[in-house]
């Protein structure tokens, strides 16, 4: 086996990054503000996936049904039920965790190309099993959420510092940021210790990882359920990260300006696995298994 | 007598790791000439680079052309059967099924049929398991299957790895003796690899010793099996 | 009971199409121990082409053996050109490999054709034949029996043909294959062709009963899965019947459950998860060995 070497922390290096990119919304137009936080949600969602595959070594190409999860958990409470909308961010990762790891128990009885089949089978038809409760989830419109404003003391705080006020785009950015910067040091720790490095051993050879004591069910369980975690969070994120006056008025929410196919709400088929294929069940169509 | 196949200075390995180093050979047409050694001494290495499996430099020339940069496919369609270590049977298909395969490329129909009748007079088990499927054969049936198979391919060389690894004497004796007449009928040469060095020079007019990739010893099998210090330091018996 | 009868037969009919794309799967599958994710979209690309010829005046009859030599074709080309290069991959790189030329199929298909559905005329009439009072649609019929007699020659072609003796042996055991004479790349390419012609027969069936568009696959290659998984992923046998079980299973509970119609993608889902977890071998595979 190989001895992990890893350099001194450079912590300077990493307190130059975070200053970045918390100072640079604030000389960019809000817009561009808007994007960066989704790059950063799409790198949250990535690295759940990077623990998944990455170190555990298991094929999901589901993941777009994790995030799905978070993004309707989110917008259902804070829609329906009021929830605070930061509240609503860890209870939706927590909640996709869960059934991530429970999702990961079957999951350990089949081999890596059977996986990836379920999985797939699993992206195409979550959005028909999302939209089939449509009180709960609007059915094929999906839920429509404003885009939160930051709360007073942060806005204030922001006027102070740059003498502007914060757009709620800016908001969600450093909201997608502060997730993003937990998230990562979370990872970080997880890999260079013992769950990590069990991960990486059952990637390289399940069989010599068990025969060196790893408990090989656990950490790939373990695996699909922190990594089902910041897909949710990812997820959570994206539900509140859409800006309703953008698309507003549009007939159709899969035509938004900047080309983006997914809308501006929580919509089936919104970014699981790849938005332009999913299905709007109005197309006209003579059988029923369609 | 022209050498139906010969080796030059062959050298080949896997990968990083060099297993031949200069190998010559000759088989002369229509002998059986054997090839002994301690495990790992690079018998089988040697069959593959025949074969095309591993790469090699150095020459190996068949029927006076050389196989360089031929694939394994028309080196076989050249006219050499290769029954490789493990004996290469196709188990997800049947015993007839494994036969056929190996008169596949044949035109010669009836000839096809004339050979089928001898394999089945040579191995009557196959005839009877034809229908079966190849995973069903015991380990022995499976050698059998094998030279069957390589029967039919109507080759003029056989390079047979290991034919009695893990057969009980009797079985041993029989094949051997199989060989000896498909070799004597069919004017097929054989190169044989062989542990069991006493039942191969019996069979076998030349040997040839390697040791760690090099020929320790070569001559003609008679002579070898008077040879008490050969026999002492090279055969183990 | 009558009715019971009717929905079976066109079960049996929507299964006959689920069973040439899980055959598809399948002989990919045994040829390099794969599944092809682009499959289904090989399949709507032939039916795009299909559609093509009969766009120009071509008979469905002409245009059907027509498309499965040009999707046999273009089999043989992707093996060559996407496949050939990287077949010692470990697989799960292969995996995503086709997962991308699906993705590059289905955009080719809507860059040429776009994605608005189109209709595609079906070869046969839709009355229906009075069987005892069940009565029996005769497209139910045909898709039944082009797929059957599809069906029925790739069997023979594989069972009772050297080719087919060949590429069986050169799918399972290609070190073994080489050592007789076997061309084992050209066999997979045999393997990749046959199985985009069969799919495309898939195609061609389906077109006619959903519309045409380059998203058209994309719920039947999870019933194929489904069919392929419940026939034990590398039985041929195993596929035919998984898609008809598949098939006819919808089909039932689409009528029955009450408002199943969107749920019926799930039922798909479920028969997937359903028997990986209990029986991974489906209903005609081997047990498989655990490689270490
Ligand atoms: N596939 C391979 N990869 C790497 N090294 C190999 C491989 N096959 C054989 N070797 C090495 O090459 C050497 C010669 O092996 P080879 O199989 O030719 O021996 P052999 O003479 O046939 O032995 P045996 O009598 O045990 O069959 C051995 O040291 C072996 O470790
Ligand atoms: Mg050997």
């Amino acid at each position: 086996m190989q001895r992990v070497r890893t350099a001194p922390p450079r912590y300077w290096l990493v307190a130059v990054v975070v200053i970045f990119f918390l100072g640079f919304p604030t000389v960019i137009s809000s817009f561009l503000a808007s994007e960066w936080a989704q790059a950063l949600i799409l790198a949250i969602a990535i690295m759940g996936l990077n623990i998944l595959v990455g170190y555990s070594g298991q094929l999901s190409l589901g993941h777009g049904a994790f995030m799905a999860m978070g993004a309707y958990i989110s917008a259902i409470l804070a829609h329906q039920y009021k929830v605070d909308y930061l509240l609503t961010i860890p209870v939706a990762a927590l909640t996709t965790g869960v059934v991530g790891f429970l999702f990961g128990v079957p999951a350990l009885r089949l081999s890596p190309l059977y996986l990836a089949l379920a999985t797939f089978a699993l992206a195409v038809v979550s959005p028909s099993i999302i939209k089939r409760p449509h009180e709960l989830t609007g059915g094929v419109q999906g839920i429509l959420i404003a885009q939160p404003d930051p709360p007073p003391v942060v806005g204030d705080l922001f006027t102070t510092v740059t003498g502007t006020v914060m757009t709620s785009d800016q908001w969600i950015y450093y909201v997608a940021l502060a997730c993003a910067l937990l998230l990562f040091w979370l990872a970080w720790n997880l890999s260079r210790h013992r769950p990590g490095r069990a991960m990486r051993a059952i990637r390289d050879g399940e069989v010599a990882a068990a025969a060196s004591g790893v408990n090989v069910a656990g950490y790939k369980t373990l695996a699909f359920g922190i990594s089902a975690f910041y897909a949710g969070t990812a997820g959570s994120l994206f539900a509140l990260s859409r800006s309703p006056a953008r698309c507003w008025g549009r007939s159709s929410p899969t035509s938004c300006p900047s080309g983006r196919t997914s809308g501006c709400r929580a919509r089936p088929g919104c970014r699981s696995r790849s938005p332009p294929r999913s299905r709007t069940p109005d197309r006209p169509s003579r059988t029923a298994w369609s | 007598m022209t050498a139906l196949l010969e080796l030059e200075n062959v050298r080949a390995g896997y990968g990083p790791t060099s297993v031949l180093h200069g190998v010559s050979l000759e088989v002369p047409d229509g002998s059986v000439v054997s090839l002994l050694g301690a495990n790992g001494a690079g018998k089988t290495t040697t069959l593959r680079a025949i074969t095309g499996g591993v790469r090699w430099t150095g020459d190996i020339r068949f029927a006076g052309r050389s196989l360089r940069r031929s694939p394994t496919e028309d080196i076989v369609r050249r006219g050499i059967a290769h029954v490789p270590e493990g004996r290469g049977i196709c188990t997800e298909l049947t015993v007839d099924e494994n036969l056929r395969l190996g008169a596949h490329l044949r035109q010669d129909k009836a000839e096809v049929k004339k050979d089928y009748a001898r394999v089945f007079e040579y191995f009557p088990v196959l005839k009877e398991r034809r229908r079966l499927s190849a995973s069903t054969l015991s380990g022995g049936e499976q050698q059998m299957l094998a030279l069957a198979r390589a029967l039919l391919m109507r080759p003029r060389l056989m390079l047979l790895d290991e034919p009695s690894l893990g057969l009980a004497p009797m079985v041993v004796r029989s094949i051997f003796e199989i060989i000896r007449s498909i070799n004597r009928t069919s004017k097929v040469a054989v190169l044989l690899v062989e542990q069991n060095a006493r039942i191969a020079l019996d069979l076998s007019t030349t040997t040839y010793v390697l040791e760690v990739g090099r020929v320790a010893v070569h001559g003609a099998s008679a002579e070898l099996q008077g040879d008490e210090s050969v026999r002492r330091s090279y055969l183990g018996y | 009971m009558q009715e019971f009868l009717q929905l079976v037969v066109s079960g049996i009919a929507t299964g006959a199409i689920f069973a040439s794309l899980a055959l598809a799967l399948v002989l990919i599958y045994n040829a390099m121990g794969l599944v092809n994710f682009a499959q289904g979209e090989m399949a709507m690309f032939a039916a795009f082409i299909a559609y093509t010829l009969i766009n120009h005046g071509m008979s469905f009859w002409i245009a059907f053996p027509v498309t499965m030599v040009l999707a046999f074709g273009g089999g043989i080309l992707i093996q060559r050109i996407v496949i050939k290069p990287v077949e010692r991959a470990p697989v799960l790189t292969l995996v995503i490999i086709t997962l991308g030329l699906a993705t590059l199929v289905n955009g080719f298909a809507g860059f040429i054709w776009g994605y608005v559905p189109r209709y595609f005329g079906s070869p046969f009439s839709s009355d229906s034949i009075d069987l005892g009072g069940v009565f029996l649609n005769e497209r139910d019929l045909g898709v039944i029996g082009v797929s059957g007699l599809v069906l029925l020659a790739v069997y023979l072609l594989l069972q009772h043909t050297t080719v087919g003796l060949t590429l069986r042996a050169a799918a399972h055991h290609p070190e073994a294959s080489r050592l007789l004479g076997v061309h084992v790349s050209w066999m997979l390419a045999l393997g990749w062709g046959l199985a985009s012609a069969v799919g495309a027969v898939s195609g061609m069936m389906v077109a006619p009963i959903l519309l045409l568009e380059p998203n058209m696959m994309q719920t039947i290659i999870i019933y194929a899965f489904a069919a392929a998984v419940l026939g034990g992923i590398e039985s041929p046998l195993g596929a035919v019947v998984g898609g008809l079980v598949v098939g006819v299973v919808i089909n039932l509970a689409g009528a029955y459950i009450p408002n199943a119609g969107d749920l019926q993608l799930a039922f798909g889902l479920g028969i997937i998860i359903l028997v990986l977890i209990l029986k991974p071998n489906g209903l005609f595979g081997r047990a498989a060995t655990r490689r270490v």
